[in-house]
């Protein structure tokens, strides 16, 4: 089983770091929710060195919505698509890769939209993943969980 | 020496260094969408793929062997002479091209030409006097000529070179088309013979076949050295046969032997039977002695009296018409 770097939510100026004093491995299913999480934040056409990689679902971040509806549909196509391109690429010898995403919920709040993700691997473990998606300022929120991956990202 | 790096090149250096890596850090994820692909392969992976090419690139130019693979460019000219300045050899810069004109006066009388006076063809190419200095020309050396329409000119013949090197300087015989005025009395000029000796600067590939020619001991002892020293020193020459032993054209090995009939060429082992006159009857008669008692065939000489101690030459000589055997 090999391990990853646990991109660390911080505070300051910098959205995401590798631990205040050291860096962290992260392995297993942990280390697949990192890798989902990452593809589904990142913006189709933001990563230079893969155009094609991540999806559409920053779009909502500093958006106005009104409609729940519109909210989850595009949540379960950005989630559906960023699972896909997962399963697509190679991983490391030897670890589980990615079986599937779903949304188990999401939630439209005044400032912020929650989404509520469980990702399964092909070796049967679970992560669940929180996603606050803020609408209005960047603060990003401590937090020791994979939850709080998501809103350390949407800062940037 | 300009790098490209293509998209190719990048994922060639993202898989060395992905293989690279995951030998060093076994258990480290180095598949693509990790972290640590972005922080150790993806982020340095263009980078190392242009160090890459242009390690590539210089390894390239260290060598001949190297150079004569890359596309011809103005980076691989240079790069050809760096080499081969290291073994003193220089590109050729060109020749300029020689001409005789012919200039006509329509009377007999002194001139002066100076030395930038301008002989210019139609086609641009511009000739100055060879000699290089102002010469003055008495009347006595113009020779009167009578033309196809009974118009007597008098002319003179006053060698001249190309303004610049180059091939194009070989001009066709024909009037020059303008001529800076030096004289009241002069009427045309024009050359009656191609110029000749022009040549351009040599080109990457000429000088890269020269170059195992030049890299030789720079006297004239064998037949390398003798064809580069004497082609780096006169620019004129355009080639050069060089005749060492073993050419039918070296007489020096022809060895004179006492009978005019027997004809031995030291450097031909096969010596060609019909360069022989007249049968011989007896080798003995030879300045050198046979150690064969064969009477007709192939027979081994030893000539100790034309060739230093302690060297036998083997020669062959053939009797009539027989041919020749190693």
């Amino acid at each position: 089983m090999t391990f990853d770097l646990y991109l660390a939510p911080v505070t300051g100026p910098r959205p995401l770091g590798f631990g205040y004093k050291s860096s962290v491995k992260v392995t297993g299913a942990t280390k697949l929710a990192q890798r989902f999480l990452k593809m589904l934040l990142t913006p189709t056409g933001y990563d230079r060195m893969g155009a094609t990689a991540g999806t559409a679902l920053a779009s909502l971040v500093g958006s106005n919505v009104i409609d729940d509806a519109y909210v989850r549909a595009l949540v379960v196509t950005a989630v559906n698509d960023a699972a896909d391109q997962v399963r697509a690429t190679p991983s490391a010898a030897g670890d589980s890769r990615l079986q599937s995403a779903t949304v188990l919920s999401t939630t439209l709040n005044a400032d912020r939209v929650d989404v509520y993700i469980e990702i399964l691997t092909t070796d049967g473990a679970k992560a669940s993943i929180a996603l606050p998606l803020d609408t209005g300022d960047r603060t990003v929120r401590r937090a020791a969980t994979i939850s709080t991956y998501g809103s350390a990202l949407q800062g940037l | 020496m300009a790098i490209s790096v293509s998209q190719a090149d990048i994922a060639e250096a993202e898989s060395f260094l992905v293989t690279y890596l995951t030998e060093k850090i076994p258990e480290a994820d180095f598949s693509p969408g990790s972290a640590m692909r972005d922080l150790c392969i993806s982020s340095v992976a263009h980078v190392f793929a242009f160090l890459r090419k242009e390690l590539q690139s210089v390894k390239a130019r260290q060598s001949l062997a190297g150079l004569v693979n890359l596309p011809p460019d103005e980076d691989r000219d240079e790069a050809v002479d760096a080499v081969l300045s290291n073994l003193f050899i220089h590109r050729r810069d060109g020749t300029r091209s020689t001409v005789t004109a012919t200039l006509y006066f329509t009377s007999q009388v002194a001139f002066t030409l100076p030395w930038d006076t301008n002989f210019a063809k139609a086609d641009g190419t511009v000739f100055r006097p060879s000699s290089g200095v102002t010469l003055t020309y008495p009347a006595a050396r113009l020779e009167p000529v009578t033309l196809g329409l009974g118009q007597t000119y008098y002319r003179v013949r006053i060698p001249l070179t190309a303004a610049s090197t180059g091939a194009s300087g070989n001009v066709s015989p024909g009037r020059f088309s303008s001529v800076t005025a030096f004289s009241g009395q002069f009427a045309y000029a024009e050359n009656e013979s191609y110029g000749a000796n022009g040549s351009d600067i040599e080109t990457t590939d000429e000088l890269i076949r020269r170059a195992p020619d030049a890299i030789a001991t720079r006297n004239l002892v064998n037949a390398k050295s003798i064809r580069a020293t004497l082609m780096e020193r006169f620019d004129a020459l355009s080639g050069l046969d060089v005749v060492g032993h073993g050419d039918l054209e070296m007489r020096r090995d022809l060895v004179k032997t006492a009978d005019a009939r027997l004809r031995i060429h030291t450097g031909l082992p096969d010596f060609p039977a019909r360069l022989l006159r007249r049968p011989v009857l007896s080798a003995s008669r030879g300045r050198g002695r046979t150690d064969s008692s064969q009477s007709c065939g192939t027979r081994r000489l030893t000539l100790p009296r034309l060739l230093p101690r302690s060297e036998k030459v083997r020669a062959y000589f053939v009797y009539g018409q027989v041919s020749t055997a190693g």
